[in-house]
């Protein structure tokens, strides 16, 4: 059974629910979801993840983003680098809880990416459906705002309804701001690791067949766990578009997660801690 | 203004529901939140978290529930139904009376206002309501799903057919990564909570509909002589990259408001 819990971070609290170990298995699994979701992702497929994991024995906790779900903050405060320190918050919050434990990450989208920057913090990470990792300058971020900015100034004087709200004063001045000086664009961070974390990391890459991105992210990340030095293997969902969106899509990704979180715990429980390639590698 | 917000355990009808309750609890009166269903849940999420922390500011508590096998809390979706979510609403309302001395409205948003409208029919503590484009035909509801899981099969189709779930049996249909059981189908397509008609006007219940102008139920509503507020903007519950829910916070805001002064 999951129990809620909340975590102060910058700005407010996080909420979400963790659900702990059983029995002599030490690893718990920090479940991320993806941009715009919550934490029981679309169609649910992270609560079953996570009640999928729950019954193979291992821990979860499935939490929202600042500014998402139920946790505190607005949807256009959210950053990458809130999400990943929302993450570690987050991670060490499990270590003070639960002691000392394993811990392994399964990140959708988004979170894929948020996940796999915080890699000095997992053992293991599954990563459906994972981002592309950007890697651009701060001054080609700085450029898409701008042009996110003048378009919606552009839109908002040719709009007869923003004319009336400004008319007859109902206009607000505190969304409008937010509105006008947010920008929808990732913020600059740097979405590499910082470094190499070492040890004997290892990730499943789980794609849809049917993703147009599949392609493309598969060849970056490949490169990417190449030079962090981390172990890859790759699952194809056939057919599957972005979200794993039909039952079996959905099984199959989730048994395919739970089956390869399983054996990486086996092999650490065994202290087997060396890594084979395995026959589908990045 | 700083408010509490926390997550309780709701027992629901029959199983655990997870809650947030946004307020002060103790005094004053409360909302009960209604989600709508399958991916409109996830798009409204942050419309519901907004609306709740603006009624906070205005003294009102909330509580928004995900019903059983829907959101965060538990169950199996291929076992869930309309009569158990209509019970699940009607045990939070009860929870809800228990603990506080004020007034218990409702609201929903499609199919969460029909759900909140067969609840709120049936449990005399709750004294105002608000209709955020209910479903009216729930046969067309259901057939629009079919028809959205359609196109995205077709824009797939290259990938071959999809895989059969294990479970899965002529009973179970999958909309939208969904199982969604014989039961549930059965109760969307007998119309069990249409409200293509309007609501019997009582004394204990104040009501508000309030939907886009096309949206059947509210034109026949408000040829049924309620009154209807017809809506502009975009249906933000369809858009998945947060649409603007501005007029959805303020007007909702300010029905209830009114009915608590």
């Amino acid at each position: 059974m999951e129990e809620p819990f909340d975590l102060d971070v910058a700005g407010g609290k996080v909420r979400g629910y963790l659900r702990p170990p059983g029995e002599g298995v030490g690893m718990v699994v920090v479940i991320l979801h993806g941009w715009i979701g919550y934490c029981a992702g679309p169609h649910r497929i992270l609560y079953e993840l996570a009640e999928a994991l729950g019954e193979a024995g291992m821990g979860t906790v499935r939490f929202d983003f600042f500014g998402r779900g139920d946790s505190d903050g607005v949807y256009e405060d959210s950053t990458f680098s809130h999400a990943a320190d929302d993450t570690r918050r987050v991670a060490s919050y499990v270590r003070r809880r639960l002691g000392d434990c394993s811990l392994a990450m399964a990140g959708m989208c988004f979170g894929a990416t948020v996940g796999w920057r915080c890699m000095d913090l997992w053992d293991s990470m599954v990563l459906l459906s994972p981002e592309r990792v950007r890697k651009q300058a701060p001054w080609i971020t700085r450029l898409t705002a701008l042009g996110q900015h003048s378009r919606r100034i552009a839109r908002t004087v040719a709009s007869p309804r923003a004319w009336a709200r400004l008319l007859s004063g109902r206009a607000r001045g505190g969304a409008a701001y937010r509105f006008y000086t947010k920008s929808n664009a990732l913020p600059y961070t740097p979405q590499l690791p910082p470094r190499s974390p070492g040890g004997n990391r290892r990730v499943l890459m789980i794609l849809g067949g049917a993703d147009p991105g599949r392609a493309f992210i598969r060849r970056q990340y490949g490169s990417l766990n190449r030079k962090f030095g981390v172990g890859c293997d790759v699952h194809i969902v056939p057919g599957a578009d972005h979200s794993f969106c039909s039952v079996g899509w959905k099984q199959q990704a989730i048994s395919r997660a739970v089956g390869w979180l399983c054996l990486q715990q086996s092999e650490a429980d065994m202290g087997d801690n060396t890594w084979t390639v395995p026959s589908t590698t990045c | 203004m700083i408010f509490p917000e926390r997550q309780i355990a709701v027992e629901g009808y029959g199983a655990v529901l997870q809650a947030v309750v946004c307020g002060e609890v103790s005094q004053g009166d409360c909302v009960v939140m209604c989600y709508p269903l399958f991916e409109e849940r996830k798009h409204v999420q942050r419309a519901y978290v907004s609306l709740a922390r603006a009624l906070a500011r205005r003294s009102i508590a909330s509580i928004r529930f995900d019903y059983f096998a829907c959101g965060n809390s538990p169950g199996r979706f291929d076992e869930a139904t309309l009569s158990q979510w209509v019970c699940d609403t009607i045990a939070v309302m009860d929870v809800v009376a228990a603990w506080r001395p004020g007034r218990v409205m409702a609201m929903g948003l499609r199919m969460g206002a029909n759900i909140a409208l067969a609840a709120a029919q049936a449990r005399e503590t709750c004294q105002g309501l608000l209709l955020w484009n209910p479903v009216g035909d729930t046969r067309v509801y259901l057939a629009g799903e079919y028809r959205r899981n359609g196109i995205r099969d077709m824009l797939y189709s290259a990938g071959g057919p999809k895989p059969s779930a294990p479970q899965a049996h002529d009973q179970v249909h999958d909309i939208a990564g969904y199982p969604v059981g014989g039961g549930l189908i059965g109760e969307l397509q007998s119309g069990i909570l249409n409200v293509s008609e309007p609501p019997s006007p009582t004394e204990r219940i104040r009501w508000g509909v309030i939907g886009s102008p096309g949206a059947m139920s509210i034109a026949s509503m408000s040829m049924g002589g309620l009154e209807a507020i017809r809506a502009g903007g975009s249906p933000f519950w369809q858009t998945s990259d947060g649409g603007d829910f501005d007029g959805f916070v303020s007007l909702s805001v300010e029905h209830f408001a009114g009915w608590a002064d």
